[in-house]
């Protein structure tokens, strides 16, 4: 492989996971519909009375990744990246320290999401990019904003 | 602290502009169940003693028709809830690929700021084809499926929610005990 072949391909990688992570995340209603839609047949056919729970669905189209057409594995990668990098970020963001609260919310009493809401108020300029990624990934802006 | 890594890591902003792929927005349906579960149940219930008292109704009263069952438990329709229909496999506790969507939705709602620390309930029924004790056991698989999923794939933490199966000892439409209408699954609010 010569060498400008080789950095256009780390740079096409570098492109398609920045992509990848300034993409938003899907509510877990829409991803697995998606899901759902896309592998309606194969479901049918390779994973009959597997039940959704314990992560069991994705392990029988993975075990028969073989057989399932090419829309459905796309889906599912798609899919159970989405619904994990949503979990991750709804987790990890709960834990907020107590000087951004101190710096942002000054005044605001915890509970029911009170904090959550202001730090999401927070202007996206001023907590960074991948403090203000993660907030994306929550899901929850979008969900405010519809609200 | 994790918050503190992610939210300090100013540096790592990266150095070309980026056009964000922006997939579908997400749809409205869960903030309706959301609402719904913000009011929290008095019930003075647990999983458990709702479990035995289902048990012990259908053993003490073996003659009991299903046309006008009184209901196990009258307090449980006054809380606060959400109820949706779930489909599944015939005798089966295996999730219907048409009732994913609403699962998910749950768990969208479960997630959502304002019931973070909350606890839920699960509360599974049959319609009344069938045996009682079968439909009380086929009922309890069915509401552990649907607290499996929302726990994985969509990572509700397991403390939160407790399964309880009712059978048909709580029909929703005791005048037409095999109305479809019975069949559903009523999430409740249980408090901190």
């Amino acid at each position: 492989m010569n060498r400008s072949r080789r950095f256009f391909l780390a740079l096409s990688f570098l492109f398609a996971g920045a992509v990848t992570a300034a993409a938003q995340t899907l509510s877990y209603a829409d991803a697995i519909e998606r899901l759902a839609a896309a592998c309606r047949a194969d479901l049918d056919r390779h994973c009959k009375g597997v039940e959704l729970g314990g992560g069991r669905i994705k392990e029988c189209l993975d075990a028969n990744q073989g057989a399932i057409s090419a829309r459905c594995q796309q889906t599912r990668d798609y899919v159970y990246d989405s619904i994990a990098r949503r979990v991750a970020a709804q987790r990890n963001i709960v834990q907020i320290r107590s000087s951004d609260i101190a710096t942002y919310c000054q005044g605001v009493a915890p509970g029911d999401a009170n904090i959550l809401n202001c730090m999401m108020a927070v202007a996206p300029s001023a907590i960074g990019q991948a403090c203000n990624q993660t907030l994306t990934d929550t899901g929850w802006r979008t969900e405010r904003a519809q609200q | 602290m994790k918050f503190y890594h992610i939210c300090s890591a100013l540096a790592v902003a990266s150095s070309f502009a980026l056009t964000a792929v922006v997939v579908a927005q997400t749809r409205l349906d869960s903030a309706e169940i959301t609402n719904s579960l913000q009011g929290i149940s008095q019930l003075g219930l647990t999983a458990a003693s709702m479990r035995q008292a289902a048990l012990e109704n259908i053993r003490n009263n073996p003659g009991q028709t299903a046309v006008g069952r009184p209901l196990l438990f009258p307090q449980l329709e006054d809380q606060a809830q959400f109820t949706v229909e779930i489909d599944f496999d015939f005798n089966s506790a295996a999730i219907r690929p048409q009732s994913y969507r609403a699962v998910g939705s749950i768990a969208d709602a479960l997630h959502n700021p304002i019931l973070l620390g909350y606890k839920f309930l699960v509360v599974g029924h049959t319609d009344a084809v069938g045996g009682r004790e079968y439909n009380l056991e086929l009922s309890q698989r069915r509401a552990e499926a649907i607290r499996e999923a929302l726990v994985n794939p969509f990572g509700v933490d397991a403390s939160r929610l407790e399964a309880v199966g009712l059978g048909e000892e709580q029909l929703r439409d005791p005048l037409h005990p095999d109305a479809p209408v019975n069949r559903r699954v009523q999430l409740i609010n249980v408090g901190r």
